[in-house]
């Protein structure tokens, strides 16, 4: 009896010891997230219900008098042509900077982990190296390139007899679009280019060694093994492609066209950004910030959707 | 033990927040509160034009925000003499990107008590509406340091009830700038060219130049398309019925960008266009990139503005001779000429803390020795009467922008405030002159859709509409 007691006592015990530990546990994290959460909640969240706030006053952003003016700057995006002008602009970004950075990213991810060449490590930090640069750098290292007097691009399409070729490239309204893509792709490949090696390298070598015994060459190996088995990084790396092609494209294009010429480069942001800080309707710029956040929302939660499978184990 | 190290951690986190938040707080209260200290004796004039004891000044605080994008450091003169005779302490921080410093201090309510930010950036006149500036008005009547002129005497008075609201002043400017064409003297004297005095003078210049050289006859900043302004404005007033035309263009008159001046204006450009005469390739082109081509010797005269000498002051070759020459827009040498002039603007927070140096900052910033400062170390001219005035200022200035200014002095100057009014006006403006020079429309074309633009302009209650004359 006393031992049924003495064992119920070092049961009831031990349960009570584990309970501390867990509050203490539950107190020692919340100590650390907390601060970090009323963090977040008033640097991001706040701004973030804040700005739908302000899309229904009219107001300048000079002061603190703001006019009550209901859902009319939503009106106004709505008939704006140029806020549909650069929505188009935003989505031509998100189409081709995801086909050409998601190819040429896969493609040397592959190339660096399966193919075995030589040197990994130094075209990694090659290509990874134009995404250490500030975009203001990049912008301009670009502009430099594609001058029409003396740039590179029209200096060596010149030197190969190509004179046709040659072009403003970003005077001409029909390759600005174009030429902007390429600044951005050789500066994101080499992120993608990382996050995709990394993914890769988890996958266990066995399974290739597997396939090679059966018999499967490389783009079967590719497809049947590495895309599945990848394919919760390439979803992320889908949504970031849609962050970047709305807002991240905004400072590559601030600097080197402003939206030029005749707006035929400009963006949802740079508008959003010319209206509220140039022109003085922060209420209409704030608009126009919401509806980008609600296709942002709206596309990302498509591509999760669209590409949703379950997750391959191994 | 584990658990007290977690406590001290988490405690020694949260300290940090919390002292973050302390010294962010500690370095506002330090910008914003004024600190008195001890009264000089000197006399000075309040705002209603009477002499009153600087003793009863007991804050001797100035803070100013200058934006120093291509302008350079305009108010240093005045910066010592205030902190000199007054014993003022000040705060001067000249900054590029000013009126994105200014934007958030405006709205916290502890804004600079002097600011002067491009209006490129930032639109003054709805910062007026929202109450953000001081009505100087009162302190027009002040004489300037050393002088019997007022301050509205010195600070462009021709400008000063234009850029009013409801007959209260608010901004002036900081400085004037003339735009028209310039040009290598040495090349046009070693091509035996001559400067043109009428438009077919010019369009024949123009030809010369294309047929015999390699040389680019005419360009303007292809990204900046308002530099065209001082070739297109003379053309208008001169195509029309002189400035009572231009003044049309300030007050958004319905039918003026399609009336018969200003599309046989644009039919000029058009023209210019179809000829080949515009540097090839220059829509992508800034400012600096076109002026290095016209430094290179690839163009012959480009479109341009006073401050041209000064902004490429490094990069002149040996032997040029930069030359100033007013837009030739008139069938006849001997018809009036028209000049535009453009200039930047400063302003006094209306929350301000320290608002009681308005009159003694304006009446050192426009006295000669101030003039003379700025055009020694900047290379522009506070007013432009002040070339004809001030030796010290004519002195201190190249040819060519003596020569500008000059020209300013004789000719109709044309003002470009609707181009301050309307920003997202003036920016579809520029838009479509870009698709003009570019060849994606005509001047028909170009004309109606401007006019579509000025016509949402006039019909949007929620834009407030100015006039002048």
């Amino acid at each position: 009896m006393t031992q049924v007691r003495n064992s119920q006592s070092t049961d009831t015990r031990g349960l009570t010891m584990r309970r501390n530990i867990s509050r203490q546990k539950k107190l020692f994290l919340l100590l650390f997230i907390v601060p970090s959460l009323v963090l977040y909640l008033i640097f991001y969240i706040w701004p973030f219900i804040y700005a739908f706030y302000i899309s229904v006053f009219d107001w300048s952003g000079y002061s603190k008098k703001m006019t009550f003016c209901g859902f009319d700057n939503y009106v106004k995006v709505f008939r704006d042509p140029i806020v549909w002008s650069g929505l188009k602009h935003n989505l031509y970004f998100l189409l081709w900077s995801t086909i050409v950075i998601f190819v040429l990213s896969l493609f040397f991810a592959v190339c660096v982990t399966r193919l075995k060449i030589k040197c990994p490590n130094f075209f990694r930090i090659v290509y990874f190296f134009p995404n250490t640069l500030s975009i203001i750098v990049v912008g301009v290292l670009w502009m430099f390139i594609y001058n029409p007097s003396f740039g590179l691009l029209n200096g060596i399409l010149e030197t190969l007899g190509l004179d046709g070729w040659v072009r403003d490239w970003l005077g001409d309204k029909n390759v600005v679009m174009g030429s902007l893509i390429v600044p951005q792709a050789w500066m994101y490949i080499g992120f993608y280019m990382v996050l995709f090696i990394s993914a890769i390298q988890g996958i266990p070598e066995d399974y290739y060694e597997a396939a090679t015994l059966d018999g499967a060459g490389q783009f079967r190996q590719f497809f049947s093994i590495t895309v599945p088995l990848i394919w919760g990084t390439l979803r992320t790396a889908l949504v970031f492609f849609v962050v970047n092609a709305f807002a991240r494209t905004f400072a590559l294009v601030y600097v080197v066209t402003e939206g030029g010429p005749n707006r035929a480069s400009e963006l949802m942001t740079t508008y959003l950004y010319e209206q509220a800080f140039q022109n003085g309707r922060f209420g209409y710029g704030a608009a126009i910030g919401v509806l980008l956040f609600a296709i942002v929302c709206a596309i990302s939660m498509t591509i999760y959707k669209l590409t949703a499978r379950e997750n391959v184990e191994y | 033990m584990k658990k007290r190290i977690a406590l001290l951690l988490a405690t020694l986190l949260l300290f940090g927040l919390f002292a973050g938040c302390a010294s962010s707080g500690q370095t506002n209260a330090a910008v914003t509160t004024a600190v008195a200290t001890t009264a000089a004796t000197e006399t000075t004039v309040d705002a209603s034009g009477e002499t009153t004891s600087v003793a009863k000044k007991t804050n001797k605080n100035l803070s100013i925000l200058w934006s120093s994008g291509g302008n350079g450091e305009y108010v240093n003169y005045t910066v010592d003499y205030l902190k000199n005779t007054y014993g003022l302490n000040i705060n001067i921080e000249y900054n590029a990107k000013a009126h994105e410093i200014l934007q958030p201090q405006l709205i916290a309510g502890n804004p600079p008590d002097v600011v002067m930010v491009q209006h490129s950036f930032f639109n003054y006149y709805e910062a007026i509406q929202a109450g953000s500036f001081q009505n100087i008005t009162s302190y027009l009547d002040l004489p300037v340091n050393g002088s019997d002129k007022t301050v509205r005497e010195v600070a462009n008075p021709d400008i000063i009830d234009s850029t009013s609201v409801n007959g209260s002043t608010y901004l002036l400017m900081s400085n004037m700038n003339v735009g028209g064409i310039y040009y290598n003297k040495a090349m046009f004297d070693e091509h035996g060219w001559k400067v043109p005095q009428t438009w077919d003078e010019f369009i024949e210049l123009c030809k010369t130049i294309k047929t015999t050289t390699d040389i680019a006859p005419f360009a303007y900043p292809g990204m900046y398309p308002y530099y065209m302004n001082c070739f297109v404005f003379p053309q208008i007033c001169a195509l029309g019925n002189g400035a009572d035309t231009f003044q049309n263009f300030n007050n958004m008159t319905e039918g003026f960008w399609i009336s018969d001046p200003v599309e046989k204006a644009f039919e000029r450009i058009q023209e210019m266009r179809d000829n080949g005469y515009f540097l090839e390739k220059l829509t992508s082109l800034n400012h600096t990139e076109t002026q290095m081509e016209f430094i290179n010797g690839n163009v012959a005269m480009i479109a341009c503005g006073s401050w041209l000498q000064n902004e490429m002051a490094d990069n002149w070759p040996e032997g040029f001779e930069l030359a100033y020459m007013e837009t030739p827009a008139a069938a006849n040498a001997d018809a009036k000429k028209y000049v535009v002039v453009s200039g930047n603007m400063f302003a006094f927070p209306e929350a301000a803390a320290n608002k009681e140096w308005v009159g003694e900052f304006l009446q050192t910033y426009y006295s000669d020795e101030s003039a003379a400062a700025v055009a020694k170390d900047c290379g522009v001219v506070i007013s432009p009467a002040m070339v004809a005035e001030n030796n010290e200022v004519r002195a201190a200035l190249s040819d060519s922008v003596v020569e500008s200014y000059e020209s300013a002095n004789t000719n109709t100057k044309l003002y470009l405030l609707a181009s301050i009014w309307y920003p997202e006006f003036w920016k579809n403006y520029q838009n479509t002159l870009s698709s003009l020079v570019a060849g994606d429309i005509d001047a028909a074309e170009f004309c109606q859709t401007v006019e579509d633009y000025a016509a949402a302009i006039r019909s949007d209650s929620s834009v407030v509409k100015y006039t002048v004359g």
